[in-house]
């Protein structure tokens, strides 16, 4: 047996029972919990709800619309007077924007246009930071409560917060708790590992 | 409950597999887990591989160049399926290669 074949065995004997261990067991469900950001539901000055994705010919991702229907909540809640919608357009076609497409579903559950504030052109969690930061405190606003997913929160808050906001976070979802299924487990383990890395390349790269 | 009722179709199908094929298995049964692990760990490293390599080719085209790409068009089932293709080929490739 060469050297190369027991390389490839072992790693493959291990990728097998990490897939296992992973799909099988709630060990990415304990990670989620220690990685997600726990919820602050506070009084703020505004609502920002970050960009997901928006699908091919115009309607938000299943995704976008938990983070606009949490923060339609929070704004019906009387948690803050302003809400900001974020997302730009697909890139094959920049119209409609994600930001857009929400404030139309906004003004269909009946909100004021004149309360919500649009960012469309940020591409990622740093630019929406900066963009947004400059909106609201160019109107006097500090306190935020920041909306999106709940492995995306702990990264996006340290962005916002490096900005001079004061940020209390809200997820829009539960996946650590809510992932049961094989698949579900693994989508969530891979989704923990990309945020690590993200969130590792923004403290290399001195975002925060 | 759910994962045991797939691992209950999987073990009824083998054991047909098994049987139907028994009388002319020139491979043992050891033989082709084995190959089956070699074969995962050369997936492995193709998917590792060609990750790191599509992350090296969005950062230099967010650095060189005006285009923005998000890293997510690394989030690709393809890329999944490729990187077992290309493991099946080259751990067969290897694997002729080292017996002749």
């Amino acid at each position: 047996m060469s050297t190369w074949e027991r390389i490839t065995r072992g790693l493959g004997i291990f990728t097998v029972a990490l897939f296992l261990l992973v799909m099988l067991t709630p060990l990415s469900n304990l990670a989620g919990q220690s990685f997600a950001v726990a919820p602050e539901r506070k009084a703020a000055d505004a609502i920002v709800v970050l960009a997901a994705a928006l699908l091919n010919g115009g309607s938000l991702s299943d995704e976008s619309m938990r983070r606009t229907i949490t923060g339609i909540e929070l704004y019906k809640q009387g948690f803050a007077p302003v809400l900001v919608f974020s997302g730009r357009g697909r890139r094959d076609k920049p119209v409609p924007t994600e930001a857009g497409q929400r404030l139309l579903m906004a003004e269909a559950v009946g909100m004021p246009a004149e309360a919500i504030l649009k960012e469309e052109t940020a591409n990622t969690t740093r630019e929406e930071a900066g963009r947004i930061s400059r909106l609201l405190m160019h109107r006097g606003l500090r306190k935020i409560l920041l909306v999106t997913d709940s492995l995306h929160l702990r990264r996006a808050k340290l962005a916002f917060e490096s900005t001079g906001l004061e940020v209390f976070p809200v997820p829009s979802d539960n996946f650590p708790t809510a992932a049961t299924s094989a698949w579900d487990r693994l989508w969530l383990a891979s989704r923990i590992v990309e945020e690590s890395a993200a969130l590792s390349y923004y403290r290399l790269a001195g975002y925060f | 409950m759910d994962n045991i009722f797939i691992f209950f179709l999987v073990a009824i199908t083998s054991s047909f597999a098994y049987y139907a094929t028994n009388r002319h298995k020139s491979v043992t049964m050891l033989a082709a887990i084995r190959s089956f692990f070699e074969w995962t760990g050369t997936f492995s490293l193709f998917f590792v591989a060609n990750l790191a390599l599509g992350t090296l080719i969005v950062f230099f085209i967010r650095t060189f160049t005006p285009t923005f790409i998000a890293l997510y068009a690394l989030q690709n089932m393809l890329l999944l399926f490729l990187s077992a293709a290309q493991a099946f080929v080259f751990h067969h490739v290897w694997k002729r290669g080292s017996n002749e």
